[in-house]
């Protein structure tokens, strides 16, 4: 948001003076300006390409590289809070509850966040593990996110929403760059980056990142309930030429932590809360090439092999995942660009059980193939309308297929309506099929003991989504605005169902058992709306403002007898409310503040609470500070309750500082 | 409290004494400076020498920034007209010719159909200079930016005034 002084005082001299069309300086006479002052011109970040963006059939919100530095935030999800629609969540320092558009907890599954197009969920239950995302803020060019069935260009879980976070190319970085930050609830970061080039057009950045997790607070009568650690390193090489591009990156980490949580025991008190100690190791590395021969046709290729291992006190999984994919785009004619691609993945997976949690088979490799096509028709020159489908095989539930139709009309400059109709389907994950775990054990009569567990279903069938979706975006001088509105039909969704009980041998003990087995019991319908709206009045002071609203239900469907319906519909809050305002100061300062208010979320008792961050920043040359204060009015609130029963370790209010070097 | 910040956040930024309006707009620079490039290019000799400098332009994109930029201005002495050029119209008859990144498919024949005459082409599409253009439009820093083949230029006949060859990037 910096401008250069020169051009703005001609500018402002020419708006006074000269043009009284009108009173914005929209209207002033650029061509006044000499060559060199309007190289220097800075242009608003709603460039065309945004404008393409927003031309774009979906709910669309991109986190910006300014939005990254000036939010404050130090790890993903709570970047994430800024998205209109999402249900961000914090369990504890490492433990996260983030959804879009419905149906959250810490094993939310309908979300899919890539990493340059990479996958990051685990298959072992379609999520994410939010403590071992520590990419570093500063590697992220961008966040795109589209609320919604991601279908047709994203892989099968991609029901409510796609993240794809972009790394920067190295080109973009170049030098050295070292950041330490403390204080707050990421309570210690450290970052080194340094990028160079090599050749006519290759470049390369290595980079590295220590960080420490948790207040050292004391809750539920555990200290350092939260506390985690984690060291990585990556690296990341491009070369861009012409017409081929090339890159090759990837990084390694390590962390521990710990997350207090209820236990089931095999003998009196049955139950207790205890601190259970995460580890994990993991590491990834990602080939692409892009060949791009003329405005017409361009073809890519991304091969990425990842694997982690980790032990969650005494529950160890390990897996191996490779994907290939390619893809490629072909204009035809005057009317039609084609967007098609095939991808494989495989994946080798072990899991050691415990007495309590087991999951079958313990040793598993299966393998997935995909395809997709789209045609984007300009019916006239202010309508266009896009039809595809994508198209998945995998071992377990056969051929799914996922079409899209979507279109756009801008009348206008500024203006376009968007809507789209689409299927998409998420597909079981190793816990839906194979978990076991043991919901409690506890004595039942003289001598007997109850012992109830809950059970994945070898042929349970995929989830299913009918989303019906409409949005309006207009921008006019200083002001833009978003609207987008769904209807979200599911069937299909995954139910909880109590069979008979029985006689049973559980750890040498005579039992009765009771199982209770998932199925696909359960329909549910979700109604919702989000709007966001950007004000910049001066070059210098921006606000955006953002709303969202959800309703949902959940019903059995005949033959069910799950209950747990209402608390799944209200996992949710049915509100989200936000506002930043981002200002350039005088003499290299510039300040944010971030509000967050957050409603009840009523399926699980948890109040609304208000959230507010800010942060002041001063640049000169090569060193930037920044102090800022976080959560202050939210000290003390429980933002979720998790049914799987990890203690909840609220934020507190706190004060962090900054420092960045370049060299 | 919220309010009472923003409140002082505002105070100060009027007390800094922006000058500025809203944002720039891409697209409005890029108006700017295709007037500006008329100023130093020079034509070869031809009967089109002395009447108005005409700019064409293909595609919806600065059609009405254009309009206002130009309005009233000369150019060498010259007036400056602007045409909005349709599927089939002749393209040879302008001094400028700007395609605008939404006719990217059709912009490789375009320039074929321009090969031999003396018109400056610019465009902003990724491949512009490679499918045969003169000046390319990119944007590097939040900042438009232009890049001239020289070889074509100097092929068209167009002297380009060494001043705008050197604030030309790469």
């Amino acid at each position: 948001m910096r401008t250069q002084w020169k051009p703005v005082i001609a500018l402002a001299a020419l708006a006074l003076a000269g043009d009284l069309r009108s009173a914005s300086a929209q209207s002033a006479d650029l061509t006044k300006l000499s060559i060199e002052d309007l190289l220097n011109t800075e242009i608003t970040s709603v460039s065309r390409k945004e404008q393409t963006l927003s031309r774009t059939a979906a709910a669309v919100h991109v986190i910006t590289q300014e939005d990254i530095r000036r939010s404050g935030a130090k790890v993903i999800p709570d970047l994430l809070r800024m998205v209109p629609g999402f249900a961000v969540a914090q369990v504890d320092a490492g433990s996260w509850a983030i959804t879009s558009r419905g149906f959250n907890g810490i094993y939310a599954n309908k979300l899919l966040v890539l990493i340059d197009g990479r996958s990051v969920y685990t298959p072992l239950f379609a999520g994410v593990h939010w403590d071992m995302q520590n990419l570093p803020l500063d590697e992220i060019d961008r966040i795109e996110v589209v609320r919604g069935p991601g279908g047709t260009l994203w892989g099968a879980n991609a029901v409510n929403g796609v993240i794809n976070i972009i790394t920067k190319r190295a080109d973009t970085t170049q030098g050295g760059r070292a950041t330490a930050g403390v204080g707050g609830q990421q309570r210690g970061i450290a970052e080194l980056r340094y990028s160079g080039a090599f050749g006519a057009d290759s470049y390369y950045r290595v980079y590295g990142k220590r960080s420490n997790r948790g207040y050292g607070s004391r809750v539920a009568g555990f200290s350092n309930p939260d506390d985690g650690q984690a060291t990585l390193g990556g690296f990341r090489v491009d070369r861009l030429g012409d017409i081929n591009q090339f890159a090759l990156f990837g990084s390694v980490q390590e962390g521990h932590g710990s997350h207090v949580r209820s236990r089931t025991l095999l003998a009196a008190p049955w139950k207790t809360m205890a601190p259970i100690s995460t580890k994990y190791t993991d590491g990834h590395l990602v080939f692409s090439w892009t060949r791009s021969t003329s405005s017409q046709a361009e073809s890519s290729v991304q091969a990425s092999y990842q694997g982690y291992g980790r032990t969650a006190t005494a529950l160890y999984e390990r897996w191996h995942i490779i994907d290939v994919d390619a893809r490629r785009r072909q204009v035809l004619g005057d009317r039609h660009e084609i967007n098609a691609g095939v991808g494989y993945r495989f994946w080798s997976n072990v899991v050691e059980s415990t007495p309590t949690v087991s999951f079958s088979p313990a040793r598993e490799q299966t393998h997935l193939v995909t395809g997709f096509v789209q045609d984007e028709i300009t019916v006239a020159k202010t309508l266009h309308v896009t039809a595809g489908s994508k198209f998945e095989h995998n071992a377990y539930t056969g051929i799914e297929v996922q079409p899209s139709l979507r279109m756009t009309w801008t009348p206008a400059r500024g203006h376009a309506f968007w809507a789209a109709a689409s299927r998409a389907v998420r597909t079981p994950s190793k816990s839906d099929r194979g978990l076991a775990v043991t919901a409690s054990l506890a004595p039942a009569g003289p001598g007997r003991f109850m012992w109830i567990t809950v059970e994945g279903n070898p042929d349970i069938d995929s989830e299913i989504l009918q989303a019906f979706e409409a949005g309006y975006r207009v921008q006019a001088g200083a002001v833009s605005v978003d609207v987008t509105a769904f209807q979200n039909e599911y069937s299909d969704l995954q139910s909880s169902e109590p069979g008979a009980v029985r006689p049973d041998m559980y750890q040498g003990r005579p039992v009765l058992h009771l199982p209770i087995r998932f199925a696909n019991l359960a329909r549910a319908s979700g109604t919702g709306a989000e709007i966001t709206a950007n004000w910049q009045p001066v070059d210098r002071w921006r606000t955006t403002a953002s709303y969202s609203a959800i309703r949902l239900t959940v019903e059995p469907v005949a033959g069910s007898v799950d209950t747990s319906g209402p608390e799944k519909a209200g996992s949710v809050p049915e509100q989200h409310f936000s506002v930043r305002s981002y200002v350039d100061l005088f003499r290299n300062f510039d300040a944010s503040v971030l509000v967050y208010h957050v409603g009840a979320v009523k399926g699980l008792d948890v109040p609304a609470y208000t959230k507010l961050d800010a942060r002041l920043g001063w640049t000169a040359g090569k060193l930037g500070l920044a102090v800022g204060v976080e959560n202050l009015f939210n000290e003390h609130s429980t933002q979720m309750v998790e049914t799987t029963g990890i203690q909840s370790v609220p934020q507190r209010k706190a004060g962090y500082f900054e420092a960045t070097w370049r060299f | 409290m919220i309010i009472l910040l923003l409140a002082l956040t505002g105070a100060s930024v009027c007390a800094a004494g922006s000058g500025n309006g809203t944002p720039l707009d891409a697209d409005r620079v890029k108006a700017a400076f295709l007037f500006n490039f008329a100023k130093f290019v020079t034509w070869p000799e031809s009967s089109s020498s002395s009447g108005p400098i005409v700019f064409g332009v293909v595609g919806p994109e600065l059609q009405d920034l254009i309009d206002e930029a130009v309005a009233g201005k000369t150019v060498q002495g010259r007036t400056v007209v602007v045409r909005r050029l349709q599927e089939g119209d002749d393209l040879r008859g302008c001094h400028l010719l700007f395609i605008g990144a939404s006719q990217e498919r059709r912009t490789k024949d375009l320039l074929l159909k321009l090969q031999g005459t003396s018109v400056l082409t610019v465009g902003e599409t990724q491949h512009f200079l490679r499918e045969g253009g003169v000046i390319r439009f990119f944007v590097e820093e939040n900042r438009v930016r232009f890049q001239i083949d020289t070889g074509r230029a100097e092929r068209a006949g167009l002297r380009i005034s060494s001043q705008l060859l050197s604030l030309s990037s790469r």
